[in-house]
């Protein structure tokens, strides 16, 4: 069974969208959900989002799989894991005991801390990131959820920069894991800032695409227009960076995409086609070939056969 | 021992340096707490304890200017602080804050659990992106704040001193950040706690007024400054007039209060404003000399060597290295 399709970003839309009760604290740029505390009917299979946020699950114990873009995370007891926003993403349980679920807007932290974020919430080029977690980081973080919480139901005055710092702190301790396998090389502050927002660029190129609001992919061209960068100065700092041209980006994000709407939507090749403005369906199929050395018929289908045997067994 | 730890505390404030120096011989076989000081130049965890034994009380430290902020967190002790010339009892269950560029010598009678956190202004935008005159305004105003409430909450704070304590430990390359964030928390909860209802404390003399609007302007203007939204950079005078105040009367009050000509605050100001831009690699260092109101770029490079020992070019050059 595929996840029912959608294109809804807020935070607010997407808990209304599951039936899920909003309080008063959860609000477009942040909310704390204790899934355990929600009566979900398992197994649960959550619809598509293309959320405009960051999703962070602390999970104590819990199973499952997390599909965002190409990449399948799963979900396992002792677990962190984060996703970035503006791509498609769902999830899917078959056992909630214990799991945190917060999600913010990125202009949720900025509003307080304004500066020194950005590295942060890259989180080394991916889409996610996921890791396991020891006993004694698991307390910790337990902990600093419980107390996210309680601020949250509080009337205290700041209890959103405390908030805030609370996230920016677990984000801080998730980055220091994964430092060692970073393939960022952000050289200073500044051009880490020009790095991200390249990258915020581009995903809400795609997610104006997707709700029809753009007619084409942006490329170095229109992007160094809207930094104010000269081209060959951007494209400069940005393989530099990463390690990745322009349009290594920008093609390997639009193929994220379309793996993810074969895999778990039901989605025509022509209408997916059309989705990322592409005139011709030829065009698209051999756009996709030369990118995976595959046709993406075959990868629907190969996904769908293999699901299916995962199911007999 | 003891001694060498007795001289590490009052150079600690003196110069940054040498406090740099101290951190090499730290031996990272001792056990959690047991440092006098942790930390560098930019960002350091004091424990009075451990400084200062009880066969070495009462102790006093020789006036000094600081040049950092710095929070003292007293759980139980004893002592006195005089700032500028006015002094304070130092008792359990109170904060005491001070800001750069103030006269200061500390007491201790009893010792028996205080700590503090030393802090740059530059190290908490820098890491934590928040401006102190924005967010912390009773950092700037308050001498002392007392931590009468309940128990638990000061138990609260400790435990967020022992988390920066533990980042200081574990030389991480992400422990700057942490530790900002850390402080950051610590800082909220202090003024969670107390800024309801909060007034700003008359200050016990007109002067302090005085000095004090100077930094509020001087800080305003630069923060405008940086980001660009005012092109012209002022003088005494300009500072002086905005307090309907005569420029030589302004210094003389500055001098007196903070021990610097009003001259040597903008400079200093200025070259803060200086690093902070030089890192930025979009811009010229042509551009950023005339944004800090230098018209050629060689003032600009001798004013800026004169103060730091590198030239603009090779501050930069090791600004992007790190």
């Amino acid at each position: 069974m595929k996840p029912v399709l959608t294109n809804l970003s807020k935070i607010t839309e997407c808990l209304a969208f599951m039936n899920l009760p909003i309080s008063t604290y959860n609000s477009v740029d942040f909310s704390f959900i204790k899934l355990h505390e929600l009566g979900i009917n398992l197994p649960f299979h959550s619809p598509t989002f293309r959320p405009d946020f960051y999703n962070l699950f602390i999970i104590v114990d819990a199973c499952g799989s997390y599909y965002i873009g190409d990449k399948e995370f799963e979900l396992s007891s002792k677990k962190i894991i984060i996703s970035r926003p503006e791509s498609f993403s769902s999830s899917y349980w078959t056992k909630i005991q214990k799991v945190y679920a917060i999600s913010f807007r990125k202009s949720f932290l900025l509003q307080y801390f304004p500066a020194g974020i950005d590295t942060v919430l890259e989180l080394g080029g991916e889409n996610g990131y996921t890791y396991d977690l020891t006993e004694k980081s698991m307390n910790y973080y337990e902990q600093t959820c419980q107390e996210i919480y309680d601020l949250s139901l509080s009337t205290m005055a700041y209890k959103d920069e405390l908030i805030a710092n609370l996230i920016l702190n677990l984000l801080f301790l998730m980055q220091l894991h994964q430092n060692s396998d970073s393939n960022l090389k952000l050289e200073s502050e500044k051009q880490t800032t020009i790095v991200s927002a390249f990258r915020q660029n581009m995903e809400n190129n795609f997610s104006r695409l997707i709700r029809g609001e753009d007619t084409s992919i942006m490329r170095t061209k229109e992007h160094s227009r809207l930094l104010n960068f000269n081209e060959n100065h951007l494209s400069k700092v940005i393989s530099n960076c990463t390690g990745k041209t322009i349009n290594e980006w920008i093609n390997e994000k639009l193929i994220d995409e379309i793996k993810y709407l074969l895999k778990h939507s039901d989605k025509s090749m022509k209408e997916i086609a059309a989705l990322f403005a592409f005139n011709d369906l030829n065009y698209f199929c051999s756009y996709f070939k030369t990118q995976t050395l595959n046709a993406p018929n075959a990868l629907r289908k190969e996904f769908n056969n293999g699901k299916k045997n995962q199911n007999y067994v | 021992m003891e001694n060498s730890n007795k001289i590490k505390f009052t150079d600690f404030y003196d110069t940054a340096k040498i406090m740099g120096l101290d951190l090499s011989s730290v031996d990272l076989d001792h056990v959690d707490m047991s440092y006098g000081h942790l930390g560098d130049a930019e960002f350091s965890f004091v424990n009075s304890k451990v400084l200062h034994p009880d066969d070495q009380l009462p102790f006093s430290t020789p006036p000094f200017f600081t040049t950092f902020f710095s929070v003292g967190f007293v759980l139980d002790a004893y002592g006195k602080i005089i700032v500028d010339k006015l002094p304070f009892n130092v008792k359990p269950g109170m904060l005491f804050v001070n800001k750069p560029g103030e006269l200061q010598q500390l007491t201790w009678e009893v010792m028996n659990e205080s700590y503090g956190i030393i802090f740059s202004e530059n190290f908490i935008s820098k890491y934590a992106g928040i401006s102190i005159y924005k967010t912390f305004p009773f950092l700037l105003f308050e001498r002392q704040i007392p931590l009468k409430t309940s128990e638990v909450f000061q138990q609260e704070l400790k435990k967020i001193l022992l988390l920066i304590v533990d980042q200081l430990l574990n030389d991480s390359p992400w422990k700057n950040q942490i530790c900002a964030n850390l402080l950051t928390r610590f800082l909220l909860k202090i003024k969670q706690e107390y800024w309801e209802g909060y007034v700003i404390n008359n200050p016990e003399t007109k002067h302090h007024d005085i000095v004090n609007d100077f930094f509020q302007n001087l800080e305003f203007h630069y923060d405008q400054l940086l980001k660009g939204k005012v092109q012209r950079t002022l003088y005494m005078k300009d500072y002086a007039e905005m307090q309907q105040l005569h420029e030589n009367y302004l210094s003389s009050i500055l001098k007196a209060k903070t021990g610097k000509t009003g001259g040597q605050l903008i400079a200093e100001k200025t070259l803060s404003a200086a690093k902070i831009l030089i890192e930025d690699p979009r811009l010229s260092l042509k551009e950023i000399g005339y944004m800090l109101g230098f018209t050629y770029l060689s003032y600009f490079s001798i004013f800026f060597k004169k103060h730091t020992g590198l030239s603009p070019v090779n501050y930069r050059k090791k600004s992007l290295q790190l």
